[in-house]
């Protein structure tokens, strides 16, 4: 038997991924056995050609494993359990993204490398345009979303360190907590700490959101929070901020309120605002919006004084509603299908990270060791729907509204299956799918055409006079029902910015929809030189 | 009691599945799942050898749901440490159970040395882990007892609850493939696996490829 390790390792080297009992690997290696495994399949041979043919496999059979053994004695390969009367099974034992070199007897090399992660049962969807993972190249080895305690660090140096290291763990944003606990640091210390943190947006292209808790800042500190959001806004890579506000906080600190609207609508950055009647944190990252359960917000909560981070978010993936409707017809059966795949795909990407994981996310166990469960324990994975008011403009609302429905239920029905699935084989895990918008600027490089329709304010009056803005704001709240993953309201401000009335509008907006996130854009606002643009969709 | 014998596992599960479905009685668990349950079940399998990974493999081509990928039910029986992603995790109870290896510095010594013994036994529950009210999930593998007979290892391993449809199989699975290693360690041949359980049921909203099961060879 020449060269018979080389072989092996050739027919491995071909499909990385393959586990191969003795007999198959014997069968595509050595001729003979694939004779013999003619012989005693075939009815033209006899009893006497069968018994000669089962003793002549035996032997084959233990000198091949001869050198099974020799190769996992070299850790090449590895068994992974057995069949049928003890015939082991063998595999590669190299791990993802690992490439090994061999030399031969020959002298030829033979490098074999597994890629680093498995084909997923997305892969023909991508091809079509329906759907897209989001961030590709780090889809298995980075998580989306991690939100950092920014209350239990005691210092500005020590956060900067924390967020430098996690930003490497993160494809989309990282969320700080409680960052107005900083407000009492000295101003320059603070606006250091900003410089650093656009470098780190800059070299990384990632978001960075620090949120401030409206009901917990002190007057004293208003005009620091002013200068350090002009400031932030001025910066070239800015650091984003969601402000945690509740309509009477608006009025009570009505002056740094308005401060602020005027420096986001002059510098023309969007403010996104978290409704406080929403106790979990809610952001919006590059492809969409994150956010905990809010009942699992509860439980955290706890315990967060002990966590320095928690994961948010591990995969996400967007389905484009025109175009699997183009594509698919729109088929239940197909739409449920697709559904399923998705999930799929994230149950093989979570198994892969889990046994990553101290590759992958050392960082994070090594400064969470008092609350392990935590860090993954509250994270949701996201299924971002794209064009979903293709639907609204093909059919009507409530077909738009049922089709969300169902999607949510088919991903809650496969995560119940397989939460119950794996803690019945004693491994329970944590698996969560939930629903959530496509953000428009990072989606729409890749989508079709959205069929959206902005809701856009000029006045106050706008919001309980009109009947086209009120009808969007009630059908958009309907929509948010069926987002469990967070729903985000985007407002656009056009025409002359009176800074009392946007106080109101965001004040009445608050008060009288549910929503975790409201996200005011001015880039419509009249500056003082700046004609008022039209916008097309 | 009820106590079911078969020569293999594939066997052994369809016996009990049967005698579960026709001898059950149902009640409404926790989650609100209609539950059919018999309350403590023996299932002796004199072969383990024989076809262990069968019943994995035909629950993975029922369409239930995603199985657990066999790489990952063996790692979990193995590693020493739970990195918080599984709620719990055998292998740390297993060999670190509060920095002891119930295995390698007990079970194989023990074994080796006295090969009849019947103090060969390892425990999984663990008190300051397991015994609180309001935890969410927590082992239902209690212990294994390692027992050398005519030179056969033979393993007797007690489960407080198994859902014999979709928890069994790998139950049983992870027993074999631990009963193997001791095995091979102590240099004795394989015997009978037994699953003692306190509460042996099944789902009745899986009803229906239960009795698929049933009707194959």
């Amino acid at each position: 038997m020449v060269g018979v390790e080389e072989k092996i390792l050739e027919l491995f080297r071909k499909n990385t991924s393959a586990k191969l009992t003795t007999w198959q690997i014997l069968t595509a290696i050595d001729e003979k056995a694939a004779q013999i495994e003619e012989i005693l399949k075939s009815p033209l041979y006899g009893k006497t050609e069968k018994k000669l043919a089962l003793r002549e496999k035996a032997k084959l059979h233990r000198r091949v494993l001869y050198y099974l053994n020799k190769l996992i004695r070299s850790n090449l390969l590895a068994t992974y359990g057995e069949v049928g009367k003890g015939e082991k099974i063998f595999g590669l034992n190299l791990t993802s993204g690992e490439e090994i070199t061999i030399e031969g007897i020959r002298k030829i090399k033979i490098t074999i490398s597994r890629p680093p992660f498995p084909s997923l049962p997305v892969e023909g969807y991508e091809q079509r345009g329906v759907l897209r993972k989001y961030e590709e190249g780090t889809w298995i080895n980075r998580v989306n979303s991690i939100l950092v305690e920014g209350s239990n660090h005691p210092k500005l140096s020590t956060l900067y360190n924390y967020i430098s290291n996690c930003i490497l763990l993160v494809n989309d944003c990282l969320y700080i907590r409680d960052f107005e606990r900083f407000l009492e640091k000295e101003k320059d210390e603070i606006f250091n700490f900003f410089r650093e943190i656009s470098n780190l947006i800059n070299d990384f292209g990632k978001r960075i959101i620090f949120s401030i808790d409206f009901s917990k800042i002190q007057k004293k500190h208003e005009k620091k929070l002013e200068n350090i959001v002009k400031y932030c806004n001025s910066l070239q890579q800015r650091p984003n901020f969601v402000f945690k506000v509740n309509p009477n906080e608006i009025y009570e600190k009505l002056e740094i309120f308005s401060k602020i609207i005027e420096n986001f609508s002059s510098s023309g950055e969007p403010l996104t605002l978290q409704n406080s009647i929403f106790r979990a944190p809610y952001f919006r990252g590059i492809c969409g919006v994150y956010g905990f359960d809010e009942s699992e917000w509860g439980v955290y909560e706890e315990y967060s004084k002990k966590m320095s981070s928690i994961v948010c978010s591990n995969f996400t993936i967007a389905l484009d509603m025109a175009k699997f409707a183009s594509e698919f017809r729109l088929r239940v059966s197909s739409l449920e299908e697709v559904v399923k795949k998705c999930c799929e795909a994230m149950l093989i990407g979570s198994s892969i990270q889990r046994e990553k994981i101290q590759e992958y996310f050392k960082f994070l166990l090594n400064t969470n060791k008092e609350c392990l469960g935590f860090v993954f324990g509250f994270s949701r994975n996201y299924l971002r729907i794209w064009n979903y008011e293709w639907l609204r403009k093909r059919f009507d609302d409530e077909v738009m509204l049922s089709v969300l429905e169902r999607i949510r239920k088919c991903l809650n029905n496969f995560c119940s299956i397989e939460e119950t699935i794996y803690k019945a084989c004693g491994m329970p895990i944590r698996f969560r799918v939930v629903l959530a918008q496509a953000i428009y600027e990072y989606y729409r490089k890749f989508f079709t055409e959205p069929e959206w329709e902005r809701i856009e304010l000029r006045h106050l009056g706008d919001l309980y006079e009109s009947p086209s803005i009120k009808s969007k704001l009630v059908l958009a709240e309907k929509v948010g029902r069926m987002l469990n993953g967070g729903a985000i309201l985007e407002l656009y401000k056009l025409g002359k910015l009176n800074l009392d009335e946007a106080c109101r509008e965001l004040s009445y907006v608050l008060t009288t929809y549910r929503f975790p996130i409201i996200y005011l854009d001015f880039s419509g606002v009249l500056r003082r030189d700046l004609k008022l643009l039209e916008f097309l969709r | 009691m009820k106590y079911i014998i078969a020569s293999d596992a594939a066997e052994a599960w369809k016996l009990a599945l049967k005698l579960v479905l026709e001898n059950g009685k149902d009640f409404v668990d926790y989650d609100g799942r209609i539950c059919r349950e018999v309350l403590n079940m023996g299932i002796e399998i004199r072969n383990p050898k024989d076809s262990i990974a069968k019943p994995i493999g035909i629950l993975s081509n029922l369409g239930i749901g995603a199985y657990p990928l066999i790489d990952e039910v063996i790692e979990t029986l193995f590693r020493k440490d739970n990195p918080g992603v599984y709620d719990y995790c055998y292998g740390p109870r297993i060999f670190n159970y509060h920095g002891v290896d119930q295995i390698h510095n007990y079970i194989i010594p023990l074994l080796k040395t006295n090969p009849n013994s019947r103090r060969a036994v390892i425990s999984l529950w663990d008190p300051t882990e397991d015994s609180k009210v309001d935890r969410r999930n927590v082992v239902s593998w209690m212990v294994s007892d390692f027992k050398i007979r005519e030179n056969k290892l033979n393993l007797t391993f007690y489960g407080r609850s198994i859902d014999l449809f979709i928890g069994w199989p790998v139950n049983v699975y992870q027993q074999y493939i631990l009963m193997e290693k001791v095995a091979r360690e102590v240099n004795v041949g394989i015997g009978s696996l037994t699953t003692m359980i306190s509460s042996a049921h099944i789902f009745l909203e899986y009803g229906d490829k239960i009795n698929r099961v049933l009707r194959m060879r």
